[in-house]
C-alpha cells in the first residue's frame, strides 16, 4: 500500500525550509524515504536526518510501523557541517518502531478503548518539527506539561518543551491516555472471570481484571454508588482485589461503562460532592436537580440556580421559606434523630446494629456515640450503647 | 443465571472439590444443573469456643455474581452464637455486603467466617438479637449492618 507523506525539509546548509509530497510505500523504510527525497532535491540522502515524533528515527524504520495518516508530517534535517561526526549523531538517540509503544486510549469517535499513538509537539509553536532532549521516563512525563525539554526546528525559541498528544491508533482522532490498561503480555488470568484477554485493566498492583469484568464491576459499583471520594482523583473505585487500595486515578476509564451511565456517574459524583462542600446545593426543583456552588459573597441565605433560575431558601429548600414557622418539622427531625459524619458532615441516622458506622458518602469509619474515628476503644466500649 | 455467573461457579465448585480446604465440608448434591444455591458445611477449628461443632452455610447467588455479592446465611437446626451471628442464621460481616469485591470467592467467605468464629471470646448472640430477628428482611443481603470488623 503506497500513502503520500509530507516531508517537511529544513535545509540548514542554505537556511531553506520546503515542503514535499512524497509517494511511499508502507514497506519501505526511512533510507528509501531519504532517497526518494534525494531524487526531488538531489539533496545527497546521507546527510538527510528523520525526526519524527520528537525523535530522529534510525534508517531501518519501517513506514507502517510509524502510523501515518495524510495528515501526519514527517521532517527532514540537513545539518550545516557536512561531516556526520559520531557527536553529532550520538546527540540524540535514534530509535525504530519501540517509539510507538505499547498503550491504550478512550477514543470518543470509535467509543472504546482502542490502540494508542503519542505524538509531541512545540508547546510554542505546535509544530512536529521538533526533538526531544531526554525520553519520558513515566505516564507523568508525557501527561503534564513542561516535562521534557525540546528543541523545535520551526521556531526555534530557547527554553520551549514538548506537548504531548494521545490519538487513536484507528481513526487517528486525538484520544484520552487509559493509564491503567496496557496488553496482557504475560496472559495472566483476569481475577474475576479466570479468562486470558489481550487488553487487560491494573491499577498498578498487578490485579488484572479483563475490560468486561471491569465494565460489569464498574456498573454494579454505579448501582448503589459505591464510588468513593478520594482526592485528588474524585469518586472512584478501588481495585477489585480484597483489601488492595489501589483506586482508579483517571475518570476517563469509566468510559468502557457506556455513555449512558458514564453521565449517570458523572451527575451521581457531582450530586455527593456538592452535598459534602458548605457552599454546594443542589437545586430542590424537582424537574431541574442541578448542582452549583452558591456565592458566600453578601449572601442572604437564599440561592438562585443557575440553570432553571429557581430561587429557595437553601435551609428548608423551600421557595417560600418555612425556616422560621413552627411546623418545620423535617428539619427538626432530622436535626434530632442523626448525627453528622465528622469528616464530610453528611446527616446519618443509625436505626439497628452497633456503633461503628461506616460511612456511605466518603467512606470514613466513625463511631456514633463519640461521633469522631471509630478507634480501639470504641471497638470495646462503645460496640452497643 | 447468566453464563459468566455459571461459569465462575462451576470454577470455584471444582477448585473446591479438588482442593477440599480444611474445616470446610463440601456437599456432594451440589451439580452443574443447578448453582444456585449450595449448602456447605463449616467445622469449629481445634481449640476454640465451637471446637468440632458442624454448622451449615448457605449461599444463594443471584444471576450478576460474582459482582454482586452472593446471600450467606447459617442454616438448619444449630446457629452458632456469635456476637455478629443473629440466631435466624444471619451474619454481619463487612465482606457479604459492603466490602463484598467480584475478586472473593465462595472459598474465601468460608474462610472469613471460620477465622471469625475462631476468634470469638464469648457465645453469645448480638445484643439487638431480638429486635433484629423479628423485624429483618428475610435476604441479609437487604439488611444495611453497620458492623464491620472481622476481629471478633
Amino acid at each position: 500500500m503506497s500513502n503520500e507523506v509530507t516531508v517537511v525539509l529544513q535545509d540548514r546548509k542554505t537556511g531553506q525550509r520546503r515542503n514535499y509530497t512524497i509517494n511511499v510505500n508502507n514497506n519501505e523504510n526511512i533510507l528509501e524515504l531519504t532517497k526518494s527525497v534525494e531524487k526531488i532535491t538531489k539533496i545527497p540522502s546521507e546527510e538527510l536526518e528523520v525526526v519524527f515524533c520528537g525523535k530522529k528515527l534510525s534508517k531501518s524504520t519501517i513506514m507502517k510501523d510509524l502510523s501515518l495518516t495524510p495528515a501526519t508530517q514527517i521532517m527532514l534535517l540537513r545539518p550545516n557541517s557536512v561531516v556526520k561526526t559520531a557527536t553529532s549523531s550520538s546527540k540524540f538517540q535514534t530509535t525504530d518502531s519501540s517509539i510507538l509503544g505499547s498503550f491504550y486510549v478512550w477514543c470518543k469517535s470509535c467509543d472504546d478503548v482502542r490502540r494508542g499513538k503519542l505524538r509531541v509537539y512545540c508547546q510554542n509553536c505546535e509544530s512536529t518539527s521538533v526533538l526531544v532532549k531526554a525520553e519520558p521516563q513515566n505516564w507523568m512525563d508525557v501527561l503534564k506539561s513542561k516535562r521534557i525539554p525540546v528543541t523545535c526546528e520551526n521556531c526555534c525559541r530557547p527554553g520551549l518543551y514538548a506537548e504531548f498528544k494521545f490519538k487513536c491508533l484507528t481513526c487517528n482522532d486525538l484520544a484520552a491516555a487509559l493509564t491503567h490498561v496496557r496488553g496482557n503480555w504475560q496472559m495472566a488470568e483476569c481475577c474475576i472471570c479466570d479468562g486470558k484477554e489481550k487488553i487487560i485493566f491494573d491499577l498498578g498492583c498487578n490485579h488484572i481484571s479483563c475490560q468486561s469484568c471491569f465494565k460489569d464491576y464498574l456498573l454494579s459499583t454505579l448501582q448503589e454508588f459505591h464510588f468513593k471520594n478520594r482526592p485528588p482523583y474524585g469518586f472512584t473505585v478501588s481495585c477489585v482485589y480484597p483489601e488492595c487500595n489501589r483506586v482508579v486515578q483517571d475518570v476517563h476509564h469509566f468510559h468502557v461503562m457506556g455513555q449512558s451511565s458514564y453521565s449517570e456517574y458523572q451527575r451521581k459524583a457531582t450530586e455527593r460532592l456538592i452535598a459534602i462542600d458548605d457552599e454546594g446545593v443542589t437545586c430542590p426543583n424537582p424537574s431541574c436537580g442541578q448542582s452549583f456552588f452558591w456565592e458566600p459573597y453578601d449572601d442572604d441565605g437564599r440561592s438562585q440556580c443557575p440553570d432553571c433560575f429557581y430561587t429557595f431558601c437553601r435551609k428548608c429548600t423551600e421557595r417560600d421559606c418555612v425556616c422560621q414557622s413552627e411546623d418545620d418539622l423535617t428539619r427538626t427531625t432530622i436535626e434530632a434523630t442523626t448525627r453528622r459524619c465528622p469528616k464530610c458532615n453528611v446527616a446519618t441516622e443509625r436505626n439497628g446494629g452497633c456503633a461503628h458506622i461506616h460511612c456511605t458518602s466518603c467512606g470514613m469509619d466513625w463511631c456514633f456515640k463519640c461521633v469522631t474515628e471509630w478507634k480501639e476503644e470504641c471497638q470495646w466500649d462503645h460496640w452497643f450503647n | 443465571m447468566s453464563d459468566a455467573a455459571a461459569r465462575r461457579l462451576m470454577k470455584e465448585l471444582n477448585q473446591l472439590k479438588t482442593e477440599n480446604p480444611a474445616g470446610l465440608l463440601i456437599d456432594n448434591t451440589i451439580t452443574s444443573h443447578d448453582l444456585k444455591q449450595w449448602k456447605i458445611g463449616v467445622v469449629g477449628a481445634e481449640g476454640t469456643l465451637y471446637a468440632g461443632e458442624v454448622f451449615t452455610l448457605q449461599f444463594t447467588f443471584g444471576p450478576q455474581y460474582p459482582f454482586n455479592s452472593p446471600e450467606v446465611m447459617f442454616v438448619g437446626d444449630t446457629i452458632p452464637a456469635h456476637p455478629h451471628i443473629y440466631s435466624n442464621g444471619h451474619i454481619c460481616l463487612s465482606i457479604l455486603s459492603d466490602d463484598w469485591t467480584p475478586a472473593l470467592s465462595v472459598q474465601s467467605v468460608c474462610l472469613s467466617i471460620l477465622s471469625m468464629l475462631s476468634s470469638s471470646k464469648e457465645k453469645k448472640h448480638p445484643i439487638d438479637d431480638a429486635i433484629y430477628v423479628r423485624t429483618c428482611n428475610k435476604n441479609p443481603s437487604k439488611t444495611r449492618w453497620w458492623f464491620h470488623d472481622d476481629s471478633v
